[in-house]
């Protein structure tokens, strides 16, 4: 029964996405928006990654949201362990000398290219999404290569809510200047593709670096301890 | 209109500032939360005087350019001015009980975190215009209720949010698909352009697909009959404050209102009549079935979310006569069982609060013990079972007039046969909980704290006076404007984007 059902319900969503590809007509513009983005972007946010302009200046909004969602998870997870912690230590067998020793080798290295990454957000591909995983790459790589290290809890959960605040502080101080608008650019734009331009996109694209970035190690912390 | 991100952004930006206080002592938190929380009740308030107005504010200063636009609109009209006094008053009283309620928790700091967040997310939901913007809305509130319900870690908490999410996230699922499909059909994220499209394109099968899956999608979040399994255990599961705000708020938000916006506003009532029927069918369903459920339970917790399902029912039924006064009465009554069903959830955790027990079997006489819960409790159930002249009365009457009024003469006469099943189990509850003979167990049973008690007081006066929002002079700036925007259907895109 439960089977019939399923595969009744995979047929409708598979009727519904070819009746929909049949519809769409093919090759042509479909969104009403994009070639505004594409054509204006670069001269209205002053970021020469239109990505990014979308992202963080057109829809910034959203952006604010889908940062938040990053840190509901993250709280929600921490209050759903909570009170499974405060396990006695378990002996850690240490890693080998050549893992030890790259892990420490890479890690300021990792650091260094997701940090880059997240600040040239509006110049090149990527952001502080992306920088921000890459960051907690490093940390990963850390918890496999030396054992027993652990980040402090205080400490990146104070830089995961700091992120979080300069988001929506910077989108107040838009509303406060100017043209009353929340998540207003209100910095100069700079000269286009200069690591000074596009207002105040990098300042939350460094933000959103470093909240995603401690965001995941914390929650990579939490489940490491809830493995042991 | 520059106070409308003020609705999120003061939520959320408390909510961040929370964990950083919360070293200094999880008292700070709560006290900011309160303040949050009070600020944007206090706004909400003000706001009323707008509700006549469409109020359109293009985040970020984008506005459109030749009629379509590029940023992302708040929008406040009627419905929304409506939904936000719903959600910032009933969210208030919720965080001022939670004060006292959550000392019996560890690591409070974390729950007003997520109940800022929660309240950022629910009032995003209701002012967005924009298809994505109020998905990622949902998706805060939604994950925020998750982790609230397994907020106590025990084994029946962690697996009725585990059943919660499966669930939700299947609904969220759903509703994205449609969503990547709704953008690719109209290359357009704004509701209200959206519409127009719409109207261009017509009814074609794609768009109908789109109509199923929101349908399906947005009912599993209202919990409507044949997709209400996660209610009965997700709502009791959670500390009382937040069964109060899931069952008074979150459904109706992310369920009922999302549906109403997207069916009436969006695609248009007249192209999908279909919907209408659906929303008869699970209405009247959810209605009965849910009051039946509610007659057998034991758990005091698990007759209130049962009871939730049956009065989203009435609601949703309301709306599915499709006529404005059906509108009204469905309006109305989703204001009324905001206010009762919190009431009573708050009573209920004032019950475990004292006694940690939810079975009624073993209940009873708490009137003499806890005088202010007996009182208050009283008042919410005579407000449901439809004693007049309490609010949820009036509300009723006016859905069964307006199901006479549109010949659904057997539809009309169940709606009264549930009326009186809902008096009967509320009777139940009141005759197993607060009457009766005190047991030995619970001689020292004393009174909740002060402000569990405030909150309580409160929104027991709010659902025994609730009907005065028929008088012509309250019904004229709160409920007339809201019906219209429901009524006036199409009319929403011209209202926010002009022309």
């Amino acid at each position: 029964m439960r089977s019939i059902i399923s595969i009744l319900l995979l047929a409708f969503i598979a009727w519904g996405i070819v009746t929909v590809i049949g519809e769409i007509p093919f090759g042509t513009e479909k969104s009403r928006v994009g070639g505004h983005y594409v054509d204006q972007g670069r001269e209205e946010t002053g970021a020469s990654n239109i990505v990014t302009s979308v992202v963080l200046n057109y829809r910034g909004f959203d952006t604010l949201g889908e940062v938040t969602v990053l840190f509901v998870a993250a709280i929600g997870l921490g209050a759903a362990l909570a009170t499974r912690r405060k396990k006695e230590k378990r002996e850690i067998e240490p890693a080998s000398l050549v893992l030890y020793t790259g892990c420490r080798f890479l890690f300021p290295l990792i650091l260094l290219f997701g940090g880059y990454i997240f600040i040239h957000g509006h110049l090149t591909p990527g952001g502080g999404f992306q920088g921000g995983a890459i960051v907690a790459s490093a940390f990963i790589l850390v918890y496999l290569g030396c054992r027993g290290r652990r980040i402090s809890e205080t400490v990146s959960k104070t830089i995961e809510s700091l992120g979080g605040l300069v988001f929506v502080v910077v989108g107040l101080v838009g509303l406060a200047v100017g043209g009353h608008y929340f998540l207003l650019n209100f910095l100069p734009k700079g000269e286009l593709n200069t690591l000074f331009s596009a207002g105040i996109i990098p300042i939350l694209y460094i933000a959103i670096g470093f909240k995603v970035g401690s965001e995941l190690a914390g929650v990579i912390d939490h489940l490491m301890e809830e493995s042991e | 209109m520059n106070v409308l991100p003020l609705f999120v952004a003061i939520p959320l930006g408390a909510a961040f500032l929370t964990p950083i206080l919360s070293k200094a002592g999880n008292r700070i938190s709560a006290v900011l939360g309160l303040c949050a929380n009070g600020f944007i009740m206090g706004l909400s308030i003000w706001i009323i005087q707008y509700s006549k107005d469409t109020i359109v504010y293009f985040a970020g200063g984008w506005q459109p350019i030749a009629g379509i636009p590029i940023g992302i609109a708040m929008v406040m009209d009627g419905l929304t001015v409506v939904m936000l006094l719903i959600i910032n008053v009933v969210g208030f009283f919720a965080m001022l009980y939670s004060l006292n309620y959550m000392t019996r928790y560890t690591e409070t700091g974390k729950y007003y975190t997520l109940f800022l967040l929660m309240m950022g997310g629910l009032n995003g939901v209701v002012l967005s215009g924009d298809l994505f913007n109020l998905f990622v809305f949902l998706e805060i509130t939604a994950i925020a209720s998750y982790s609230l319900v397994a907020f106590g870690v025990e084994a029946e908490e962690l697996e009725a949010s585990f059943k919660y999410q499966v669930l939700g996230g299947t609904a969220s699922a759903m509703i994205l698909l449609g969503i990547a499909v709704f953008y690719q059909l109209t290359g357009t994220l704004n509701l209200a352009d959206a519409s127009r499209v719409i109207e261009g394109i017509g009814l074609n099968p794609a768009v109908i697909f789109v109509g199923i899956l929101f349908l399906v999608g947005f009912s599993l979040k209202a919990a409507l009959m044949p997709f209400h399994a996660w209610l009965p255990d997700a709502h009791p599961s959670a500390p009382a404050p937040i069964s109060a705000m899931l069952s008074g708020v979150v459904i109706k938000v992310l369920g009922v209102y999302t549906l109403i916006r997207m069916f009436f506003n969006i695609f248009g009532i007249g192209r999908m009549s279909f919907v209408l029927i659906v929303f008869l069918i699970l209405g009247t369903l959810s209605m009965v079935a849910g009051a039946f459920l509610a007659l057998s339970q034991k758990d005091f917790k698990r007759l209130l979310a049962y009871s939730s399902i049956s009065q989203i029912g009435y609601v949703i039924f309301a709306f599915g006569l499709g006529t404005p006064l059906g509108f009204l009465g469905g309006l109305f009554h989703l204001i009324n069982h905001a206010s009762f069903k919190s009431l009573l959830f708050l009573n209920s955790g004032a019950v475990v609060y004292r006694t940690d027990n939810r079975d009624m079997e073993k209940m009873g006489g708490f009137s003499q013990r806890m005088p202010v819960t007996g009182t208050t409790s009283l008042m919410g159930s005579l407000s449901i079972g439809g004693i007049p002249p309490l609010g949820g009365f009036w509300s009723k009457l006016v859905i069964v007039i307006a199901a006479v009024e549109s010949h659904h003469f057997i539809l009309a006469g169940i709606a009264v046969l549930t009326s009186i099943i809902t008096l009967a189990y509320y009777l139940k509850v009141q005759k197993m909980t607060f009457f009766g003979k005190l047991s030995d167990l619970y001689k020292g049973v004393k009174e909740v704290p002060v402000l569990m008690c405030v909150s309580m007081v409160t929104l027991a006066i709010l659902s025994l006076g609730l009907g005065v929002l028929l008088l012509p002079q309250l019904r004229n700036i709160i409920l007339d404007p809201a019906v219209n925007v429901i009524a006036g259907g199409l009319d929403y895109a011209k209202m926010v984007l002009g022309g």
